[in-house]
Parts: C-alpha cells; structure tokens; sequence
C-alpha cells in the first residue's frame, strides 16, 4: 500500500522502515501509521532502536530501507520541510548553558522566524505557562534539571510545531517535577492541538499521558494500539478469596472455556485464594457461579488489571520466548 | 543571510558574554596589553616602521580565531547542543557560514582593538619618535602608514578566515573541545612558523640569478600594493576552502549512531 501524505490524518507514517549501522540493525522494518492530533507513545527499553527513528524522521539520518512520510513530506528528500514544522526535545535538553533562559529562547525564535513582537510575547507565554518567567535572566547553568527540561519544552513549543518529538522528556527527574511535566506537556499539547511523538521507557508514563502507543524491542514493533486495546487484547487475572478450594474443584476451574489457568495461592494473611488467568474478552461470573455451586465460600473477587508495564515484560519474554533469546 | 547573522549573533554571544567570559576578557586584555602595549614600546622603531604591525594584525587573527574554531562543532557536540541545532529549519551552509562569521568578527575586532591600543601606546609615550617626545607633547601625532590599514582591515579578516577554514573541519571530526584544541596546534605551527621557515628555505633554495630578478622586482613593489596582493592571495584561498567548507558540510555525517 503506498503511503501518502500528512493530508489523510496521520501525521507520521512508516512503511517497512530500517536503519543499519554497520551489522547492527537499530530499526528493523517498523510500519507505523500516527493519527494527528494524538500523542503517540514509542515505548521499549535502553538501546531499543526509540532515538534512532526519532533521527529518521527527523531527517537527521537516511534509512537504509523502507519509506516514512512526516507531515507528508518524505524523510529523505523533504526533511528541510519537516524540520520546519516539527518541534524537539531529544535525549539530551542542548540548551546552551551560557546563555540566559531569555537568549535561549530568542535564539531559537530568531532560528524559527518569528517576527519580534510575536517572539516576546510567545516566550513569555510559554515561560508563564511552565512557571519560569521569573527566572527568565537566569543562566541556564544555575538551573536544576528539573527547569532545564521546561525550558527544552517550552523551547520545542516555541515555534507552533505541527509535531512534536519528545526523547524521553522526563528522563533523570524526581518524581515530583515528572509529574509536573507531565501535566504541563498535556495541557500544552491539548492547547495547541499538536501531535506528540512521544519516546519513554517508563511505561506508568506511556499509560497515562498517550492516545496510542508502539511498543519495540531491538528496533522491531511488538504491539500497537491504544493502551486500551493493548489490555483488551491480553488475559486479565481475578483473584479470589474463600474456603474450601479443593484440588479437584481448582481442576474443573481450569476445565471451563473462559479460563487460561487456575492455581492455588495462600494469600498474604494465609487464607486460601485462586488466581484464575481469564481469555481476552471474558469475565469471571462463571467460575464464581462454579464455585458457589460446588460449595466453596467465596469471600471476595477482584480483578488484577496488568499494568502496561506487566503487558510490555510479557511482551518481550515472549518475543525472546519465539527467538529463542534470553534478557540481557 | 539572516540565517547566518542568527547563528553568528548567538556564537557572538557565546564568545564574549559567555559563562567563560571572565576568563576569556582575561586572555584577551593580555593579547591586547602583549600586542598593543609591551611589543609597540619595547621594539618602537619596528612598529613604527609599520613592518612589524604588518606582520601582526595576520598572525594575531591565528591566535584568536584557532581556540574559537575549534571549539564551534567539537563544543556544541561536547555540550550534547548540536543535535537540536542539527534538528532546526537551519539549512547546512549557514549554520556552518555563521559560525565562521562570528569567530572571525571577534578575531578582527580584537586585531583592530589591539592596533589601535599600539598607536596610542606609542603616541602617549613617545616611544621611537626622534626626540622622544609624546605625540601630544609635539603636537604631532604618530600614525601608521596605509599599507598597515589595509592589512589590519582586510587582512587580518582574511588571515581569520584561513584558519577558521581549516579549523572547522578539524572541529566537525573531533568528539571533544580538546582534542580540537590539540589538532589546531598543527595547522596554526604550519601558519605560523612553516609560513616564515618555509619562505626563507624557498628563497634559499632559488638560484642566485633568479633571486636577483625577484629583487629587481620587488624594489618596484610599494608595501601597499605587496599588502594587496598577499589579502587576494588569501582571500582565494579562504574562497577555496569555504565552499569546500559548504560542500562537506552534511548533517548526516555529524550524527553517525
């Protein structure tokens, strides 16, 4: 299928797309289709090939294979046009730590072409909206980490992109001034209407602050799709606690057609509990109504929703499960 | 343009009101008191022959300009800075002709900064005039010849331009500001000392006839018209080097995994 322009509501798109450095494969035929407006999670480990496609599509380097198209212009041959409409923050926040907050920004303004008036009243929007206006005159030497990735941010807002590539934006930070960023980002991103190309390892940030999200190992997509439909698309796991759990009433559990499995586990305070393992798309009504039926006292129910972080383990066990690997 | 003059405002910046900045006003009141104080009245008679100056406002621009070059690349890929440069709108020849242009700038501000603090020098103190006395004393003030102007003004820009030429691409292949700094050395000793050992064992090396010719011409030869033709000569060679400069310049080739 070719991939055409930013016109038919995705603002990124890959078909196939590789990049080898020497024998090393970093990307390995990634198809991915971003909607526009959305903010989109790249999601995979230290090393998983997250920066490498953000280079791609930024233009900053040539694939080796496969096609991508941004913003409709495709990276090899309109990557000055993307640059021109796309807004960064990568790993590293490359502010300039001699300069002020204020001459940072202007910088980058000026870079952007944004007219003076416009410029000033931009920076101090921004710098208002992330709290540091008042420290607009300071050295960006003197700032904790914490600032300098609000300034990065405001910085990658500056120029109204269309899109917005964020490396790992709350990387190295307290939890605290993650939170905060986090919240800022979205308000932004919300405000402006701008798609985020979001990469993280942390996937409690993924699950919270994304649309979509694709998950990769080893420059390979292993899962794509709303974190919603990501949990809808794996077993979910019901803990129930009670008395008379027989051998024999745990096997007719695990004979019902709803259940993966079925085992006996002590709870924390030492009372009986089952933990049955449910098929996508089913609940839990059944094997209560089993269980009742066949004289057990049931006490409680509760279902165990994974989080994404046990889907994206799962995930990679069983891709090294198929490639025979092992974690490193 | 503007592009360029965006980069070179903020290299600018950097250069003079940077976090260093204190340090490099340091290194730079000391090139100016070294150049434009202690050489003009230790060696008068020399300066103001307007020789010696000639010979300075070249090789001064090497000094300045070499720590600056080659810190331009190296420094912003040291400081994890050049990335989000590279991920800018900015085409690749200005953020590579706007950073040449304010290294330059700076090493021909200071150049001039440094001939005018030797004119004063001499004029305040009266150091090689006949007599002695200080230019106000006299009521005539001491003034370098034109040939030294047109050097100072055009060719301590073209002098900058050589080495910020050859500079960058030393800068662009190194990881570190240091190991910049240590590859400058070889291209400024080149300039600097192979420029004068290397004419004098050229000369040496010409038959005596066709040094005599050389001679012959060069008495016919006024300062200003060798000093336009030494600029030319430079300016051709900076031309040269730019646009080789420009060609080479490829963001792909500055972020390699």
């Amino acid at each position: 299928m070719p991939v055409t322009s930013g016109g038919n509501g995705f603002a990124i798109q890959t078909r196939d797309l590789s990049r080898d450095f020497g024998s090393v494969r970093a990307v390995q035929d990634l198809t991915l289709d971003v909607p526009a407006g959305t903010i989109y999670g790249f999601l995979g480990p230290n090393g998983a090939g997250k920066t490498t496609t953000i280079r791609l599509l930024l233009g900053l380097l040539e694939p080796s294979g496969g096609e991508a198209w941004v913003l409709g212009h495709e990276v090899r041959t309109g990557s000055q046009e993307i640059r021109e409409q796309a807004g960064v923050l990568l790993e590293s926040d490359g502010l300039y730590t001699r300069l002020t907050a204020l001459q940072n920004l202007d910088y980058f303004g000026r870079i952007a072409r944004l007219s003076e008036p416009d410029r000033s009243r931009r920076i101090q929007d921004l710098l208002t909206a992330m709290d540091l206006w008042d420290r607009r005159e300071g050295r960006v030497s003197d700032f904790s980490k914490g600032m300098r990735q609000k300034l990065a941010l405001v910085r990658a807002f500056l120029s109204r992109p269309k899109l917005l590539f964020l490396d790992e934006p709350t990387s190295g930070l307290d939890t605290p001034s993650a939170v905060a960023l986090r919240r800022q980002l979205v308000a932004l991103a919300r405000d402006e209407g701008v798609t985020v190309f979001l990469t993280t390892h942390n996937l409690l940030e993924a699950e919270k602050v994304c649309d979509r999200v694709a998950v990769i190992r080893k420059g390979a997509l292993l899962a794509e799709g709303s974190p919603q439909e990501i949990h809808g698309g794996r077993s979910s796991r019901v803990a129930i606690d009670g008395e008379r759990f027989s051998a024999e009433l745990v096997g007719r559990v695990e004979r019902l057609p709803m259940v993966e499995s079925a085992v006996v586990e002590p709870a924390t305070d030492g009372s009986p509990r089952i933990l049955v393992d449910l098929k996508p798309g089913t609940d839990a009504r059944a094997v209560v109504r089993l269980l009742v039926e066949s004289g057990a006292e049931v006490a409680s129910v509760e279902t165990a929703r994974e989080s994404l972080e046990d889907i994206f383990l799962k995930l990679v066990e069983e891709e090294e499960a198929d490639t025979g690997e092992e974690s490193p | 343009m503007t592009d360029i003059i965006t980069v070179a405002r903020k290299e600018l910046r950097e250069i003079v009101g940077g976090g260093s900045g204190r340090k490099s006003l340091i290194r730079e009141l000391f090139f100016v008191f070294l150049f434009g104080v202690f050489f003009p009245l230790s060696q008068s008679e020399a300066w103001r022959s307007g020789a010696v100056p000639t010979v300075f406002v070249f090789m001064i621009p090497l000094f300045l300009a070499g720590p600056y070059i080659a810190d331009t690349f190296a420094g912003e890929r040291e400081r994890k800075t050049l990335e989000t440069l590279l991920a800018t709108r900015l085409p690749d020849s200005s953020i590579y002709l706007g950073k040449i242009l304010a290294v330059c700038t700076y090493a021909w501000a200071v150049t001039q900064i440094i001939l005018l603090a030797s004119l004063i020098a001499l004029n305040l103190t009266g150091a090689g005039a006949s007599g002695g006395a200080a230019g106000g004393s006299t009521g005539r003030w001491f003034v370098y010849p034109s040939s030294v102007w047109v050097a100072a003004l055009a060719g301590s820009y073209a002098s900058a331009l050589l080495i910020s030429g050859v500079g960058t691409f030393i800068s662009l292949r190194s990881e570190t500001v240091r190991a910049a700094h240590q590859a400058m050395m070889l291209p400024l000793f080149v300039l600097i000392f192979g420029g004068s050992f290397g004419l004098g064992a050229l000369w040496r090396a010409l038959p005596s006839q066709t040094q005599a010719s050389l001679v012959l011409w060069a008495s016919g030869v006024s300062a200003l018209e060798a000093i336009v033709g030494v600029v030319s000569l430079l300016l051709l060679v900076d031309l040269f080097l730019l646009r080789l400069g420009v060609r080479r310049f490829r963001r792909s080739k500055l972020i390699s995994s």
